[in-house]
Parts: C-alpha cells; structure tokens; sequence
C-alpha cells in the first residue's frame, strides 16, 4: 500500500527511467546468463550476439526516452558537429592512406619492417576502425565540452 | 533569446531543481534555458508558461526585441 501511493508520487519521466532501467538490468542478466553456456558452437555465438544488439537497442532507446529535450539536444548537436570533424579527419586520413592503396606494395613500405607482415591482415579492421573511432571521439568530446558548457 | 526565468524563480522561492521537477526535466536542462545556451522547444515553452501562470511573452523575448525595449 505504502509501495503503491509512494510510486504515484513519481514523475512520467521517472517511471520512463525506471521501467528502462529495470529492462535494460533484465536484459544485461539475460545476457551474462548466455555467457555461461556452451561456447563451443557458432549458433551460441549468433545468440550471444543477439542478446548484446537487444541489450544496446533496448538500453540506447529506453534511455532516450526518459532524456528531456535539452539532453537529447546535446546529444544531436555533439553527433552533428563531433561526428562531422571525425569523419572529416578519416576523410583525411583516407587521402593520405590513399596512395598505399593504389601503389602495390606501397603501404608496406611506409610502415617500419617488422609491421609490413602483418600491414595485410589489418586492412579490414583497420579501415573500419578509421571510420568509426574519429566520429565516435569527435562525438564525446564534443558531447562533453557542450555539457559542461551547459551545466 | 532572452528570458527571466531566473528572477521569477526567486520571486516564488524556487531552486532549479523545484522548477526541474515542475517541469518534468533535469536541472542542467532548467540551468542550460536560464542562462540562455539552450532555447527550449514550443511545446516546453508553454509549459514553463503555465507553471509560472503567465504568458510565453512575459517569460521570453527575443533578444533583439529586448535590445530594442532598453
């Protein structure tokens, strides 16, 4: 009873943050929980996998939706105008990788000789990396310097 | 944009987190509107409006309007 009549007192944005929170911590055990099973099969791999999208998806939507207008605005600003400088200094970065790509055996040149062996392996991650690490860095800062700015 | 919400705060004895939760948003957000480096949105506006019981023009102006009224 007394449970009941203290919970009506909380705001909508607070019963918003407390049944995503309460959602996301279900989901975070269900999936610690999938940790424990057998490994050994790729399908495990596939759902533990899963369990880790849904657990992302549920925890960046619920916690959006309790964020009020002017956190979700900083979050926008700090995505536009961070991820924006990010991608342009992998854009920069990608010019001047640009020739190593283009010339066979160039990129191996330009790195010291006891990484050239392994040059080859790395392209896949590394490109990937040199997409998304600039505008995610580019994002937080800019996210943090604007909250500052705004507390 | 300029706006009082700072004086008509203290008239009522408020803190920005008794505002915050009046308005159903965080402080830093009640402290981003007053010291002008956010400006709320329309619908918020007319929130904020109606918890100090006054017009969405009694509250905010544009500063070139303020500029000019001075």
């Amino acid at each position: 009873m007394f449970q009941t009549a203290q919970h009506s007192r909380l705001s909508p944005r607070e019963r918003r943050k407390e049944f995503f929170m309460t959602l996301t911590v279900v989901f975070l055990l269900g999936y610690m929980t999938s940790l424990t099973a057998d490994m050994m099969l790729p399908i495990n791999l596939v759902w533990v996998t899963l369990a880790l999208v849904v657990v992302t998806l549920v925890g960046a939507f619920g916690w959006a939706s309790y964020l009020d207008e002017a956190k979700l605005n900083a979050h926008y600003v700090a995505w536009f105008w961070g991820g924006s400088v990010g991608l342009s200094a992998s854009m920069l970065a990608f010019v001047a990788l640009l020739p190593g790509m283009l010339i066979p055996g160039a990129a191996e040149a330009m790195l010291p000789a006891n990484l050239a062996p392994i040059a080859a392996n790395l392209t896949f991650g590394a490109g990937f990396m040199l997409g998304i690490v600039p505008a995610t860095m580019g994002y937080l800062v800019w996210w943090l310097l604007l909250s500052a700015r705004r507390d | 944009m300029r706006n009082r919400l700072k004086v008509l705060r203290a008239e009522r004895d408020w803190s920005q987190a008794d505002l915050a939760e009046r308005l159903d948003v965080s402080r830093q957000s009640v402290n981003a509107i007053e010291t002008g480096k956010y400006d709320p949105s329309l619908p918020l506006a007319f929130k904020i409006a109606a918890v100090f019981g006054l017009s969405i023009e009694q509250i905010f102006s544009a500063d070139d309007v303020a500029q000019a009224a001075e």
